[in-house]
């Protein structure tokens, strides 16, 4: 027994030590852990467990109809609930080649956007969090709320929307919504420049992230990430321009990117993203003609393969759902973009520093609800 | 799924208010005030009744709620989302973990009865089946305000003394010490 | 950008048979044997995106589908292949795309289809020590 201590205190594996950083922990946003092996504060190998929230929605989602099927998706990604409705909505209308009325598509852009805007928040928020800014942590749950209150007025929940439906949405807007929107975005807007007064332009913040390197662009790529964290390696690639779907070939915006896919780069990205969702949401009120707001749908969908894809704030959002002709559909199939993100952890973590581990997982922005589905 | 029945759910005074000290008024007061709050989020209730009232708008600071990262420090465990077979075990570990009197609540329909996943093949039915829960509150997900609310239906419970406990019975696992009182 | 069309895809797997789902978006079906080729010449082509690797339990047999697009837009292919449904197994695709091993983790958990080629196969999603493969239809809990 000596001995064996003797020859493992000389031998190399002394100077390393494994940390378990999960499931609980307030960096890991949701019960995930990563097990981190380091040498000295060098990270030298990474291992990422998850399913600690597997709620089997895809298994859910066969014993359910059509109908019944968007409610339970929004509580797939708690923070941009959404657009994970609209990628099966568009899947399902894939299918069934269901037309969708020109006010529902704008309803649906105003909709996402306004999410998208409220998931920016909170990763402003919990980012500040993970790097010890709490600042920004109360700065972006204050506007976040304003945001929710918005997507309240329309949908009638905060969080878990139930809001898209094959065919248009829900409900068409209360009266006074334009007012309300406007109010509110304002409101967002007036503070966005404290948020980069106090990230993008700050020294201290700067010197926190400007030098942890997540990816470059080919290694992005072969990794499969999708959404601001591959423009943040400075490719300009955004399914809302590049593939676009409902009426986004028609609007002006703006798709901001990074230069090195730095973290910072990454914060860079998503502040700009939320001023052209602000800019997109202007247009989009301004534009929205009047006339129904949902079709009638068939009940469901002719035998036929889909797959819908939707540029969620995290990446690409996507539906693969196979449909046998039964009121049920016989395969649904969820692409996570967090999922690829926090999977590919093992490799871009090797060579950091432990500190800089809690900043990487902040940048990449994890949502454990879609990740372990 | 079996978990239920390994433990038995008691309700045990711990103080008799009718017969207090006046330290004991002063610990039970102090306990009320002071309900440090273990930053664990699981699902969707964390955004809602972890961040939300943690931050500027409805800042449950004012009632002594403090968010502290180790279980060690905290006295109140709130359950924001549905509990795995996988989460089953780290959760009683934490749980295990908070130094007495600590106190769970279980936010949303998830914590409470499994929810929408209830019957699913991995999500047990409900947060109560692993560690007891003190305060229930429904939503999916409960507006902060739910929270505030069950946070003074909590103070109350306190006022009165009870905790709830869930023992492993003794011809279970291996003796565990069960001293849990403080 | 123009439009693909059935042809365009059918340059690029001369043995699958191509179905258009929708706009932009094909169905390939090929032979078990070409399913490592297929991937290269797709990502060749361009289709340099892997979205998801994943499969569908048909019941009498089980299918594979792996699912990529051009990064810059303008086409997405979802090819699948049909393989042995009590015996499983298909070459991986982790020597074409690094990020096919993570797919292939959560495929082989939810599906229990093994994926040769892959080293580090475990389950992902459910406990280590969890039975079955809830995703398979014939699955009870």
């Amino acid at each position: 027994m000596v001995n064996d201590q003797q020859t493992s205190l000389e031998s190399k594996d002394i100077r390393t030590l494994t940390i378990n950083v999960g499931p609980q922990h307030p960096s890991t946003h949701g019960p995930m852990d990563i097990v981190v092996t380091i040498e000295g504060e060098t990270i030298i190998g990474a291992d990422v467990k998850l399913g600690y929230i597997h709620r089997g929605i895809e298994k859910l989602c066969e014993l359910r109809n059509f109908f019944q099927i968007p409610v339970y998706l929004n509580r797939l990604c708690y923070v941009s609930g959404m657009f994970w409705e609209y990628g099966f909505v568009k899947a399902v209308e894939e299918i069934m080649n269901q037309k969708v009325p020109e006010r529902a598509e704008w309803l649906r852009v105003i909709a996402c956007e306004l999410t998208r805007i409220a998931s920016h928040m909170i990763f402003f928020a919990s980012f500040g969090a993970d790097v010890g800014n709490l600042t920004l942590y109360s700065w972006g749950i204050r506007d976040r709320d304003r945001i929710i209150d918005v997507l309240e007025l329309l949908s009638g929940q905060r969080m878990t929307f139930g809001y898209f439906r094959v065919g248009g949405v829900r409900y068409d807007v209360p009266v006074g919504f334009e007012d309300n929107i406007e109010k509110s975005l304002r409101y967002v807007e007036s503070h966005l420049r404290d948020y980069e007064r106090l990230t993008v332009e700050n020294p201290v913040f700067i010197a926190r992230t400007e030098n942890i390197i997540l990816a470059d662009s080919s290694k992005a790529l072969e990794l499969g990430w999708t959404g601001p964290l591959l423009r943040a390696t400075g490719l300009k690639r955004d399914l809302r321009r590049d593939e676009p779907y409902a009426v986004y070939d028609t609007i002006d915006f703006e798709i901001p990117t990074g230069k090195r896919g730095s973290v910072l780069d990454t914060f860079y990205v998503r502040i700009e993203e939320v001023k052209e969702s602000i800019k997109i949401v202007r247009q989009a009120i301004k534009r929205i003609p009047s006339g129904p707001f949902q079709h009638r749908a068939l009940l469901y969908p002719p035998p036929g393969i889909g797959y819908a894809h939707v540029e969620d704030s995290r990446g690409e959002c996507g539906y693969m759902i196979v449909s046998d002709g039964s009121p049920k559909p016989y395969r649904v199939k969820i692409r996570s973009p967090a999922y690829v993100h926090v999977m590919s952890l093992p490799y871009i973590l090797k060579g950091l520093k432990l500190a800089d581990l809690y900043a990487v997982i902040g940048a990449i922005d994890p949502c454990l609800g879609e990740i372990d589905r | 799924m079996g978990i239920n029945n390994i433990f038995q759910d008691l309700r045990i005074k711990i103080v008799d208010p009718k017969k207090l000290s006046f330290v004991d008024k002063l610990l039970v007061w102090s306990r009320r005030n002071s309900l440090w709050l273990l930053v664990f989020g699981i699902k969707c209730c964390a955004i809602e009744d972890l961040m939300v009232p943690g931050a500027s708008n409805y800042d449950f600071e004012r009632f002594g709620v403090l968010p502290r990262n180790s279980p060690r420090q905290c006295d109140l465990m709130i359950i924001t989302g549905p509990i795995t077979h996988k989460m089953s075990q780290p959760l009683r570990t934490l749980y295990e973990q908070m130094a007495e009197p600590r106190y769970v609540i279980a936010t949303g329909e998830c914590s409470i009865c499994g929810g929408p996943w209830k019957g699913m093949y991995s999500v047990l039915d409900g947060a109560d089946q692993v560690i007891p829960v003190d305060v229930y509150i429904p939503g999916c997900p409960p507006k902060p305000e739910s929270l505030i609310e069950g946070i003074i239906k909590l103070e109350e419970k306190i006022l009165k003394g009870e905790v709830r406990r869930k023992f492993l019975p003794p011809t279970g696992l291996p003796q565990l010490k069960t001293d849990w009182r403080c | 950008m123009s439009e693909l069309n059935v042809e365009d895809i059918k340059k690029i797997l001369p043995y699958a048979e191509i179905y258009k789902i929708y706009k932009n978006k094909f169905y390939a079906k090929i032979p078990k044997e070409n399913w490592i080729d297929s991937a290269r010449r797709l990502k060749e082509a361009g289709f340099s995106l892997l979205i998801t690797v994943t499969g569908i339990d048909r019941q009498n047999f089980m299918e594979v589908n792996y699912i990529c697009r051009r990064p810059e837009g303008n086409g997405l292919v979802i090819v699948g292949t049909q393989i042995d449904r009590r015996d499983p197994r298909i070459p991986s695709l982790v020597n074409v795309w690094l990020g096919a091993h993570f797919h292939e983790r959560e495929t082989f958990d939810l599906l229990g289809i093994y994926f040769e080629g892959n080293l580090d196969l475990r389950r992902i999603l459910l406990p280590e020590d969890w039975v079955g493969h809830p995703l398979r239809k014939d699955y009870k809990w």
